[in-house]
């Protein structure tokens, strides 16, 4: 264990002793690769005797997504606390008075099974069981989409936007005026069409977790979800954002699965009747067109961080470069009228 | 001078994740090899190309510039891109000059959307053939 890890597992120890008012050492700690909006660290402590896992989330000096701490904390606990869908158990979040943490942090649960990893939903073990998954996946982002809002009490600290398409769009139009670095003709295209073909509010609101795709939940070898992860860019919204995220075509590399798991049209018919809603098309080729936009501005944020930003890390350079690429094509695809549907297939 | 700049690029990254990153001893620092030899790939995939890449939007656009009419809104602003050429072939002049093009581009876009079908679609023709040769292929690292 290297000195930097060592530090950081003595202090979250000496932490969580404190805030549990037992004796509490550290066993074992370890980074885990790829998070970018914050360190995330798998911690193994012992209480009193006893093991104890915990997630620790650090905000880093530089991150990929401008988002707020609390925000993600609180959303965490609704959503905990509700049981919507499974989510870690959050346990602290610390802004002040961080000691040798020096930065603002929160502790999770851990949740003992399951993995994130897109790529191993290609080892020959998980064919078989990828429907199932697929089928976990969209029924629960149904489920998530039909919950009242009030039941599940993210209005005291979260905005309701009086047409969510608008809001939507102009909070990811700043994001792509304020950091990219040369003009972005396809990107300006995109916010035309969306400008101009702007959907009509939902009849319902929802609580929208705002990067829901594979890669942000646990998942196991039966094909279960354990946990879903990554609330940072959770708001109220519209149910359609969601959707549309979780198929842009950039998270699957084959065109004809949705998130490396089913037929598009698939998730969609089991989002469908799992929400009890009804898919608005019009609407919902709007929502897809705004995915991509949303996706395409993320990376050049990250790309901007990883130029200007303090860290360096490389997750931002990587997020920035080969992603902006493949998000124009996607874009290119969805848009031209000389499109061959090589990077995203027509708009469901 | 460096020989073969792009190619040395692409062997050292190979090299990262052939010969070191088995050796690092967490998931962690693997993974970060992984990315950065990855980004070396894309780095030596762009050393080589980025200039002419720029010169050939830059090129492009003056055709389509050279095409259109004084009826065309913003003729004054393309005359003057069009008699321009970057400063020299550093790549930060270069990109200076190209995103001038690009900027005329996008409002000339705009414009072309609902008023010149030809015009929007020989754009869109030039957006894919920059889309195409800026694409990068870092899955080696």
């Amino acid at each position: 264990m290297s000195d930097r890890l060592q530090q950081v597992g003595n202090a979250i120890a000496a932490y969580m002793g404190e805030l549990w008012q037992t004796t509490c050492s550290l066993q074992h700690i370890e980074q885990i690769p790829g998070g970018a909006s914050r360190e995330t660290y798998l911690v193994q402590l012992q209480q009193e005797g006893d093991p104890v896992g915990i997630v620790l989330r650090r905000d880093p000096p530089s991150s990929l997504i401008d988002t707020e701490r609390a925000l993600e904390y609180r959303t965490y606990a609704a959503v905990y606390n509700h049981g919507v869908v499974p989510v870690p158990e959050p346990i602290t979040l610390a802004e002040t008075n961080l000691g040798e943490l020096e930065r603002p942090f929160s502790v999770m649960a851990l949740v003992p099974d399951g993995q994130a990893s897109p790529a191993n939903l290609e080892m020959p073990d998980m064919e078989p069981v990828l429907a199932t998954l697929g089928q976990r996946k969209w029924h629960l982002l149904g489920q998530l989409a039909s919950t009242p809002i009030s039941d599940l009490g993210v209005e005291d600290f979260m905005a309701r936007p009086e047409h969510p398409a608008a809001a939507a769009l102009a909070y990811w139009e700043e994001v792509i005026e304020a950091d990219a670095q040369h003009p972005q003709p396809i990107a300006a295209a995109a916010l035309r069409w969306l400008h101009a073909n702007l959907p009509a509010p939902p009849e319902q609101l929802c609580l929208v977790h705002g990067d829901y795709r594979t890669g942000n939940f646990l998942y196991t070898a039966a094909g279960d979800i354990t946990a879903v992860l990554d609330w940072e860019m959770a708001h109220i919204g519209d149910p359609l954002e969601d959707l549309a995220w979780s198929l842009d075509p950039l998270w699957s590399n084959q065109p004809d699965l949705a998130g490396r798991l089913l037929p598009r049209a698939e998730a969609m018919q089991i989002w469908e009747a799992s929400s009890g809603l009804k898919i608005d098309r019009e609407a919902f080729r709007w929502w897809q067109i705004f995915a991509s936009l949303k996706g395409l501005a993320i990376w050049i944020s990250s790309a901007e961080d990883y130029l200007h930003g303090t860290t360096k890390e490389p997750i931002l350079a990587m997020a920035g470069w080969p992603m902006i690429d493949r998000q124009n094509r996607i874009l290119l695809d969805r848009l031209s009228p000389l499109s061959t549907h090589e990077h995203a297939p027509p708009l469901a | 001078m460096i020989d073969e700049p792009a190619q040395t690029l692409s062997d050292l990254a190979q090299r990262l994740a052939t010969r070191l990153l088995p050796d690092l001893q967490t998931t962690y620092s693997q993974a970060d090899a992984a990315l950065i030899s990855g980004l070396m790939l894309g780095l030596a995939q762009d050393y080589e190309r980025a200039v002419d890449n720029r010169m050939r939007d830059i090129n492009e656009i003056n055709e389509i510039f050279r095409s259109l009419g004084n009826e065309v809104p913003g003729a004054v602003e393309r005359s003057a891109f069009m008699d321009q050429a970057p400063s020299s072939l550093h790549l930060t002049d270069v990109n200076t000059l190209h995103a001038q093009g690009m900027e005329l581009l996008i409002q000339l876009h705009a414009w072309a959307e609902s008023a010149d079908d030809t015009l929007n679609r020989q754009i869109w023709q030039l957006l894919h053939r920059h889309c195409e040769r800026n694409r990068f292929d870092i899955t080696g690292g």
